[in-house]
């Protein structure tokens, strides 16, 4: 029962548990996540353009500061959290290798473009400087040189024009053969034949190393620029799109997959459901029939229960119509044989009756003497011999034990009285050990010869109950005793009375017999249960007893053991609880007794 | 870790009205400075836990130091020694840059290693010679302090965490803006500042200062070699592993000497200058600059007004001290 509860109980729970894991794998792929995502990388993709677009405007001169070329980096890494957190669930799914591939190169590539901007910025500034002080610097330059007095201005003029011109054109056309101009003419300057005041050549070398510092910006620059042209960032940011989207397709499929497993999975267990409600139904339906029937042979039971109670009652009777006939045959053949030797004896006294009558009729009529004589020795002779023949001394002891025959049919009679109690008021007063006695008594020719009785009676008070019930009780558990004694043995029935407790009286019936077998004792107080042939036996017999001490607010139990023999212990209380369904009992009793 | 500020998304984002000029003037579109912004959005309840913990001295592991005892607020968000003096009077190998304005700044440090303020907070707290303490020290200290505690509940819903304290410091620093009268002359106001600062800024433009500091922070956009037209640190002499700048955090050769460029806003408070502390004046900066970063020699009276200019990036009284109470 409770391993069957605990089988349905996990058969429930994993059916529910795989309907719960279903509907997870349906609910796996988070939509609003996946937009987040996608929301992030498009951000990240356009802070992406929009980042080269102010990298040119800075490069072209369009913007006059590097705050739009540096404020993109905080939303990037803003960004770059941001999808680190979002993406965290999608690396640990299928396919979350991809995207974890895709995320590294990704951060590789941004990481080489925020060097290459910074490096850029850097070196745009530079350049923008030396390139917009050369043509000053020139001017200073020759400005100084004419002012020193040294007969240079002619050669330095040219060649510091050549110089300005070609490395302000180096930085729109950063060509080979320019910078191989502009290196010969800083050589040229440099190595001018004319001794310059120290000022001055200080001032010539800072002009050089400002062109210098062109060149070497602008070579840097370019490389930059080179660099950041090339450097894959949108690319590397489509193809994570492109990874995390196919990873969402993925997961949509698996989900798709899962949805319809779960729509089997459902009618499934709707199925089985409806299965079980049929059954349920169908169970009800079979219920509700075998419950009505059920009924029906409860009160058919109930009908054959006092149909048996009352044939028990007969057949209980019959045996002891059986025992009481042979009780009464014996006393009674007695009586009937004394009868009978009396019978004979009549005529004896018939004729000395007649000849007394004759013979004092003989005398008032003053009759000869003759006939008288010779009646009067008739007389004689006849009154010799009848007391010659003892016949008044053996009529009376004919009588006399005749008498005792009668005593003793008519102490069988009061027996069977008080076995009954027919006549008394139903619930009285009753002696257990009187009711023993006089079972046993009626039982006599059961126990006869083959049964030693043994009473070990302590003094019990009377107790309240229905003697005929409780008397018809011991009967049955008597005779089913004595039957139990096999004929080989020499059998003892022991009957005890004692007290139990101080409202409970305690009656034992044991018998040495062989004990009930173990597989007859769970039934014993079945009804219909027998082990004695057909028609031997009702098979009511222990169950009605059983009936009886219930009713009688007692109980009955058993106890045996194989060759030992059997013990039954009755308990009676002492004032049996009047209620009304006891009450009701005896009133169906009575009934029944009135059948 | 860039620490994502959204994550703690604060219902009660108030606005803290930086708006002191709503300057009418038609913005000229093509100066290479640009204004502070008129409005700054934070969590009024982060930003004042934030200040809290910025005075708070038990950030540091002998409690004698605070974020404020290197960056004081009242005199420009720096503690105008050469090299900071961190616990057990510990000196340091480079000036503390200010924290005013330091929001605009595109990193933190001289060399750039911290990406963002959040980043940035947890440096000193852990640097050996500033504070010395780590966060297992830092909050069974503040956490047995319940009104501090009860704020920070207040402001984050996971309450005292590492985080919450960086995020509040970051905010707190964020609110750190300084509008200076040349924000209301580049708004339109002329009169804002006088004209001889007006020609420095003209020369600050022309001489090419503006290559490198630019932006809304006047700086702190940028890298750039400290010594483009010329060695600084042979003729400087002494150098140390701070002189190599951004080099210590890429390793590459093309680092070596590259520092953040630094905002100039507020630059008059902040001497000594340079990542060496090495300038005592702001006179003695703008010459390195004109040597080492332009390449040029220039008039003294140049200078002069270039100095009197940056003097016009110095935030306003009422400015600062709004945004440096306590
Ligand atoms: C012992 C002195 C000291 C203390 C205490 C200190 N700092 Fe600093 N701070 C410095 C120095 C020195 C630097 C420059 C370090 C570098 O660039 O390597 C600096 C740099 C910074 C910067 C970068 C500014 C910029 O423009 O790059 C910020 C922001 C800053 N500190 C905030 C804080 C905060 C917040 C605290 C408290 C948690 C703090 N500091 C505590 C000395 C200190
Ligand atoms: C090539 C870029 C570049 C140019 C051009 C440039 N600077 Fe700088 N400036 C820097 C760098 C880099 C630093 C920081 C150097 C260091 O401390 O390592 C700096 C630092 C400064 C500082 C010190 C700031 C501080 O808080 O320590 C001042 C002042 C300054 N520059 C003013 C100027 C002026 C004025 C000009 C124009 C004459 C100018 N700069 C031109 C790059 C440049």
């Amino acid at each position: 029962m409770s391993k069957n509860k605990i089988l349905g109980f996990a058969v429930a729970a994993s059916l529910i548990t795989v309907l719960i894991v279903l509907v997870a794998l349906t609910r796996s792929v988070d939509l609003d996540a996946h937009n987040r995502i996608v929301g992030t990388l498009r951000e990240m993709k356009q802070l992406d353009a929009e980042w080269n677009t102010e990298v040119l405007r800075s490069k072209t001169g369009f913007s006059e500061n590097y705050d739009a070329v540096a404020r993109p980096l905080a939303r990037l890494a803003e960004l770059e959290s941001q999808l680190d957190e979002q993406s965290v669930g999608l690396l640990e799914r299928d396919g979350g290798k991809a995207v974890a591939q895709a995320l590294a190169s990704y951060r590789e590539s941004i990481r080489q473009k925020i060097d290459a901007v910074e490096h850029f910025k850097s070196q745009n500034a530079i350049l923008r400087n030396s390139s917009r002080y050369l043509p000053t610097a020139a001017q200073e330059l020759a400005d100084g040189v004419v002012t020193s007095g040294v007969m240079a201005d002619a050669q330095i003029r040219p060649l510091l024009g050549d110089l300005v011109n070609r490395a302000l054109s180096y930085i729109l056309a950063p060509e080979q053969s320019r910078r191989e101009l502009i290196e010969g003419g800083l050589l040229a300057l440099r190595g001018m034949p004319i001794a310059l005041p120290a000022d001055l050549a200080e001032q010539l070398e800072l002009f050089a190393s400002h062109v210098e510092t062109v060149l070497r910006q602008q070579d840097a620059g370019d490389r930059i620029l080179g660099e950041l042209a090339t450097l894959p960032t949108a690319e590397r940011i489509d193809a994570l799109t492109d990874a995390v989207a196919a990873q969402h397709n993925h997961s949509l499929l698996a989900q798709q997959q899962a949805r319809q497993w779960l729509i089997a999975y459902s009618v499934l267990l709707l199925l089985v459901l409806a299965w079980l409600a049929s059954r349920l139904i169908g169970s009800f339906r079979l219920l509700r029939r075998s419950n009505a029937s059920l009924q029906k042979a409860h009160a058919e039971l109930k009908e054959s229960q006092v149909y048996m109670v009352q044939s028990e009652k007969m057949s209980a009777l019959g045996q002891m119509v059986a025992g009481i006939a042979h009780e009464i045959n014996t006393p009674l053949a007695y009586v009937k044989g004394t009868v009978d030797v009396m019978h004979e004896q009549i005529d004896g006294l018939t004729a000395l009756l007649g000849s007394c009558l004759r013979f004092t009729r003989l005398m008032r009529d003053q009759a000869d003497k003759a006939a008288i004589r010779e009646e009067f020795m008739q007389l004689e002779a006849l009154a010799k011999k009848t007391a010659q023949d003892t016949v008044l001394e053996e009529m009376d002891a004919l009588l006399e034990s005749s008498s005792g025959g009668i005593t003793q049919i008519s102490e069988i009679v009061v027996n069977l009285k008080n076995f009954s109690r027919l006549d008394r008021a139903k619930v009285s007063e009753f002696d257990v050990r009187e009711g023993l006695e006089s079972t046993l008594l009626l039982a006599k020719n059961l126990l006869k010869n083959k049964v030693t009785i043994e009473k070990e009676f302590d003094d019990v008070p009377q107790i309240s109950c229905s003697p005929s019930q409780i008397n018809q009780v011991f009967l049955n558990i008597i005779s089913n005793a004595a039957q139990a004694i096999p004929d080989d043995r020499d059998g003892t029935l022991t009957l005890r009375t004692s007290r139990a407790g101080d409202d409970r009286v305690r009656i034992e019936i044991q018998d040495n017999g062989g004990g009930i077998p173990a597989d007859v004792l769970p039934k014993i107080f079945d009804p219909f249960f027998t082990t004695k042939d057909v028609g031997k036996g009702t098979g009511m017999g222990l169950s009605i007893s059983y009936k009886i001490i219930q009713q009688h607010a007692g109980h009955i139990e058993v106890d045996t053991e194989a060759d030992v023999g059997t013990v039954f212990t009755i308990e009676l209380p002492i004032h049996p609880p009047v209620d009304d369904s006891d009450a009701a009992v005896f009133d169906d009793d009575d009934m029944l007794l009135a059948a | 870790m860039h620490t994502n500020r959204k994550r703690w998304g604060g219902p009660a984002g108030l606005v803290l009205g930086l708006a002191i000029w709503a300057g009418g003037g038609a913005a000229s579109a093509a100066e290479p400075i640009e204004p502070l912004p008129l409005r700054i959005e934070l969590d009024a309840a982060k930003v004042a836990l934030g200040d809290k913990l910025f005075h708070d001295k038990r950030l540091s592991r002998d409690g004698t130091i605070a974020c404020a005892s290197c960056h004081r607020l009242d005199s420009g968000g720096v503690d105008n020694t050469p090299v900071s003096t961190g616990i057990d009077g510990a000196k340091g190998s480079i000036n503390a840059p200010t924290v005013l304005n330091s929001g605009f700044n595109f990193r933190q440090f001289w060399d750039g290693r911290a990406r963002s303020l959040e980043e940035q907070a947890a440096g000193p707290i852990h640097n050996p010679i500033e504070m010395g303490s780590d966060w297992q020290q830092v909050l069974a200290k503040l956490r047995q302090d319940t009104a501090l505690t009860a704020q920070a509940a207040a402001a984050y819903p996971q309450g005292l965490t590492e985080e919450s304290i960086v995020d509040a410091i970051a905010t707190f620093e964020r609110s750190l803006v300084t509008p200076a009268p040349f924000d209301r002359y580049l708004r339109g106001d002329s009169s804002a500042i006088d004209l001889s600062a007006a020609r420095g800024y003209e020369l600050f433009k022309d001489y090419g200062c503006v290559a490198c500091h630019q932006g809304v922070n006047v700086g702190g956009n940028m890298f750039q070699v400290f010594g483009v037209m010329g060695d600084y640190f042979a003729k400087r002499g002494g150098p140390t592993e701070a002189d190599l700048g951004r080099f210590n955090v890429t390793g590459l050769e093309a680092d070596k000497h590259v520092f953040k460029v630094p905002s100039l806003r507020n630059v008059a408070l902040t001497a000594p200058y340079f990542h060496d502390g090495s300038a005592a004046t702001l006179e003695d900066a703008v010459d390195v600059m004109f040597r080492y970063q332009l390449g040029r020699s220039a008039p003294a009276e140049d200078k002069a007004l270039i100095v009197e200019f940056l003097h016009t990036l110095t935030g306003d009284e009422q400015a600062r001290s709004l945004v440096a109470t306590r």
